[in-house]
């Protein structure tokens, strides 16, 4: 790490509007190599639209956004992608690509406009899929893949683009309880392993007690709070954040969970409709 | 650690070489087409017996076509039938891989060249070339391949929701909107046309067909399909890319945009030169890109291709059907629209899943 001080990625006073409403607003953080970062907020926060920033999508921000030692407003798409790799949160297969042509595509940023993949693309296609337990599924096409099993496909391709930022929009958002468990288990072994700097946007603050190693909180298009998951995140916080009572519970192993609780009144309505 | 992951893993199923697989069949697709070219070369209402075709063909080949006495058959053979027939090979082709290339572009496997009113924005470029610009070389092609542009770039605008990507049926929709507006265009030109010179080479437009060929037409088409095509094939591996949708083709390191431009550019230029030859002729864009996915997959690397030697088989055959049916001729787009449509039919019925979800 004491070789590269430069941070992968740095964000300071970051400015974004969209059609005069103000999104984001003064944001700033640097992230360093191999952390495992957490962005937590409410829908609508703004969570998306940093992402999107960050990657290059969304150019007309004030303030410095830069990738590396680069601003991303000057890097070209294939720089962006050769640098940090998007898991998407949705995605809608239209034509049938087998498993394997689909994680192929990853490498697209390496190749030159002429060129088409060649073996050593195959190969590498090969691993990221060995790494993630999904070798079975080379052969399917991906259209008919379960989500959890998509999720992990998508986590294939990100891994092929060999970008040393790792970024995952919702990765759990619409799996099973399995599911859910699963990828993010995968994300926190893969960044140790192959020394990723992990993004990723989280809906559940358990979630980021367990696999993240610094957590964003941003609420109202500001950064509320940014630290340590375990010393950031308090009932108090979560309250603001979600205007919703939350309980905080400890388990017998010493660690902590958060569970929104019913308020009084939402309670007695509910037993007035059950005793009708 | 992947091991643990593993758990639900059957051992993989080997691939059974599909490199191996894909080469026979090309090779098989070539021959066929080859076949079928030859036994074009000795169809027709004039009977030339399948030998002396034969021997005609292979002189020519061999460049000695022009020597011998220009008795009737070989007039027939080869300055009819020839050139029209390598004519049908480059349409057809044209149409089979550019309607892959649209399918792969839009991510909307309802969509060809004629859908999208390239066709009929090609048609009335090539109309308003033959009224005003008879005098210029190249206008009809130049003017036909700017139409197809202005046509699709319309489509594809009237279509476009802000942030949303474009909707597979508004697509369609706006294609028949803006194929409407430029058919309508074509007959305002048809009133100003000369009726003597003018109208009828108009009118050849709205029906299609390949009648008027002879060698001095393939030029320069002969040389413009086959440039455009083989820069699709080139390109074949960014259509998978672009078939990501926008979002995710930038994500994955593409410029969307001006790979976008480049596609059209050259379905626009292909098409353009098809179409200022052989007039509009539907249904081969729409239905062979799907006869070539259900072959080969969607990887465009195989299926640009294959939709190709499929397109150029089918228009061939049509084409064949149109001069040898009854004694006169029938317009190709009648018989390919008369295959193409149960097609179509049969596919939506089949394919329900690919194509409206």
């Amino acid at each position: 790490m004491a070789l590269n001080p430069i941070p992968p990625i740095s964000v300071r006073d970051l400015h974004f509007t969209y059609g005069g409403t103000p999104v984001l607003n003064s944001i700033s953080c640097d992230i360093q190599c191999g952390e495992r970062v957490a962005v937590l907020g409410p829908n609508g926060a703004g969570k998306s639209t940093f992402f999107h920033i960050l990657s290059g999508l969304l150019p007309a921000y004030r303030g410095e956004v830069r990738l590396g030692d680069r601003e991303v407003k000057t890097l070209s798409r294939c720089e962006i992608a050769r640098h940090l790799a998007l898991v998407p949160q949705r995605h809608d297969p239209v034509f049938p690509y087998p498993v394997r042509e689909f994680i192929l595509m990853g490498r697209h940023p390496h190749l030159g406009t002429f060129s088409q993949p060649g073996v050593d693309d195959m190969m590498l296609v090969e691993t990221a899929a060995e790494e993630i337990g999904i070798t079975h599924l080379l052969d399917r096409p991906y259209s008919n893949l379960s989500g959890g099993e998509l999720q992990l496909v998508l986590l294939a391709r990100a891994l092929t683009q060999d970008s040393p930022v790792l970024m995952l929009d919702e990765p759990n958002s619409h799996l099973d309880f399995r599911n859910r468990f699963r990828v993010l288990d995968l994300v926190c072994c893969l960044s140790v392993q192959k020394k990723l700097t992990v993004l990723m946007t989280l809906h559940d603050p358990n979630d980021v007690l367990q696999f993240a190693n610094r957590v964003l909180v941003i609420g109202e298009g500001t950064i509320l709070a940014d630290g340590a998951p375990a010393e950031t995140l308090n009932s108090d916080l979560l309250r603001r954040l979600y205007g919703v009572p939350v309980t905080t519970l400890h388990t017998e192993e010493g660690s902590v969970l958060f569970k929104p609780s019913r308020s009084d009144s939402h309670h007695e309505t509910c037993a007035l409709v059950s005793n009708h | 650690m992947t091991s643990y992951y593993n758990d639900t893993s059957i051992s993989a199923p080997s691939p059974s070489n599909p490199g191996k697989r894909r080469f026979w069949l090309y090779l098989t697709l070539v021959l066929l087409l080859a076949a079928l070219a030859v036994f074009s070369l000795q169809l027709g209402n004039y009977h030339v017996p399948a030998e002396q075709t034969w021997k005609l063909f292979v002189s020519w080949l061999s460049g000695e076509a022009s020597v011998p006495s220009p008795d009737y058959s070989s007039v027939v053979v080869l300055k009819l039938r020839l050139p029209r027939i390598i004519m049908v090979l480059l349409v057809g082709a044209t149409l089979g891989m550019t309607g892959c290339v649209a399918q792969g572009l839009f991510r909307n496997p309802l969509v060809s060249p004629f859908i999208l009113g390239i066709s009929a924005g090609a048609s009335f470029g090539a109309a308003f070339a033959i009224v005003f610009l008879s005098r210029i070389p190249f206008s009809l092609d130049v003017m036909a391949s700017l139409g197809g542009f202005a046509a699709v770039f319309a489509a594809y605008m009237v279509a476009r929701r802000s942030g949303r990507g474009v909707p597979r049926l508004a697509l369609v929709l706006s294609g028949v909107i803006v194929s409407s507006f430029f058919s309508a265009l074509v007959g305002i030109l048809q009133y100003i046309a000369d009726a003597e010179t003018q109208l009828p080479a108009i009118t050849f437009w709205m029906l299609g067909g390949f009648g008027t060929i002879a060698w001095e037409s393939l030029f320069p088409g002969i040389y413009v399909i086959p440039a455009s095509l083989a820069l699709l094939l080139v390109f074949s591996w960014q259509l998978n890319i672009l078939s990501m949708g926008d979002g995710e083709a930038m994500s994955l390191g593409m410029n969307v945009e001006r790979w976008k431009l480049l596609f059209v550019v050259l379905v626009v230029t292909a098409v353009g030169s098809s179409v200022s030859r052989s007039g509009i002729i539907g249904w081969v864009g729409l239905i062979v890109p799907h006869i070539s996915r259900a072959i080969v997959g969607p990887d465009h690397r195989h299926s640009l291709p294959v939709s190709g030697l499929l397109g150029a088989m089918l228009l061939l055959v049509a084409d064949d059907l149109a001069r040898t049916l009854t004694s006169g001729e029938i317009p190709i787009g009648i018989i390919t629209a008369l295959i193409g449509t149960p097609f179509f039919v049969f596919i939506m019925r089949t394919r329900e899943k690919e194509l409206w979800h």
